[in-house]
């Protein structure tokens, strides 16, 4: 009886073309255990915050987080002031968050936008401190994300 | 490596996360700085970045010692990690460092100055930096 589909020779090629494949595969498998992380992503109130990137490679904590941005701040995303007064003014305590953290000091991540100037960075800190929170964690992006 | 690789591709994150503590003493918390060849190690950054040091001439590390102040101005943060490191081959025990920027400098680079002045391509600089105020 003759066969419709003769039987395909085996000639060692396709072997030859699965060796790149498993090459691409373990490259594929290294870039991610290296960029491996379970961090939750960064949802802001602000859709344009960006972190900035850092060297550093401390891992951060899952603690409650202040979000500066360039148009308010952010205290576990919901907007509790204004920024645009006081990168105006001169006064260095900003009350709505002294008040809030004042009742309720801790520990606390700071995540700040690339884009805010330090004018705003340094009169959060100085409310935070004057309000009794020492402890804080300065977040940015691992330069090693994806 | 089948089954790893779509499972790291659902659980990876894109972005990681890492941390710059900072310690914010209160009045008189902070601890005095130890006596050293260089002292008062502060940049200043804003257009410019300059840093001051007063450092010793003497390697007799007295309280009445010859003080020299210096200021150097540098324009990019690959030459201050040089400037610095020569302070830190002065003075290898010293680990504190003042970071002053000025108020219209961005996040980014206050985060990257941060990471500049804490080490560098030869190993660590100065890991205990400060934030400060600009006059």
């Amino acid at each position: 009886m003759r066969r419709l589909c003769p039987p395909v020779e085996s000639t060692g090629s396709s072997w030859a073309a699965l060796a790149p494949m498993v090459d691409l595969l373990t490259i594929l498998l290294v870039f991610l255990l290296k960029s491996w992380s379970t961090d939750p992503p960064v949802r802001p109130g602000d859709p344009d915050f960006a972190l900035p990137s850092s060297t550093s490679q401390n891992p951060v904590d899952s603690i409650r987080a202040l979000d500066l941005t360039e148009s308010g701040i952010f205290l576990a995303g919901a907007r509790v002031a204004g920024t645009r007064y006081y990168l105006d003014q001169d006064e260095e305590l900003i009350q709505e968050l002294y008040e809030i953290f004042l009742a309720n000091p801790g520990r606390l991540q700071v995540r700040v936008d690339e884009e805010v100037s330090y004018k705003l960075i340094r009169k959060v800190l100085f409310t935070l401190r004057e309000a009794g929170v020492t402890d804080i964690t300065l977040v940015a992006l691992s330069r090693d994300s994806l | 490596m089948f089954l790893l690789l779509p499972l790291l591709l659902l659980t990876t994150s894109a972005q990681k996360l890492v941390g710059i503590e900072l310690h914010l003493p209160g009045p008189g918390e902070l601890p005095p700085e130890l006596p050293g060849t260089v002292e008062g190690l502060e940049v200043v950054l804003g257009d410019s970045i300059v840093v001051r040091a007063r450092v010793r001439r003497s390697d007799v590390v007295t309280s009445s010692g010859e003080v020299e102040n210096r200021e150097v101005r540098v324009q990019d943060l690959a030459s201050l990690q040089a400037t610095l490191r020569s302070f830190k081959d002065l003075d290898p025990e010293q680990r504190r460092i003042l970071l002053v920027p000025e108020d219209a400098v961005n996040g980014a680079r206050v985060i990257a100055a941060m990471d500049a002045l804490r080490s560098d391509s030869e190993g660590e600089l100065f890991p205990q930096v400060a934030l400060g105020v600009a006059p």
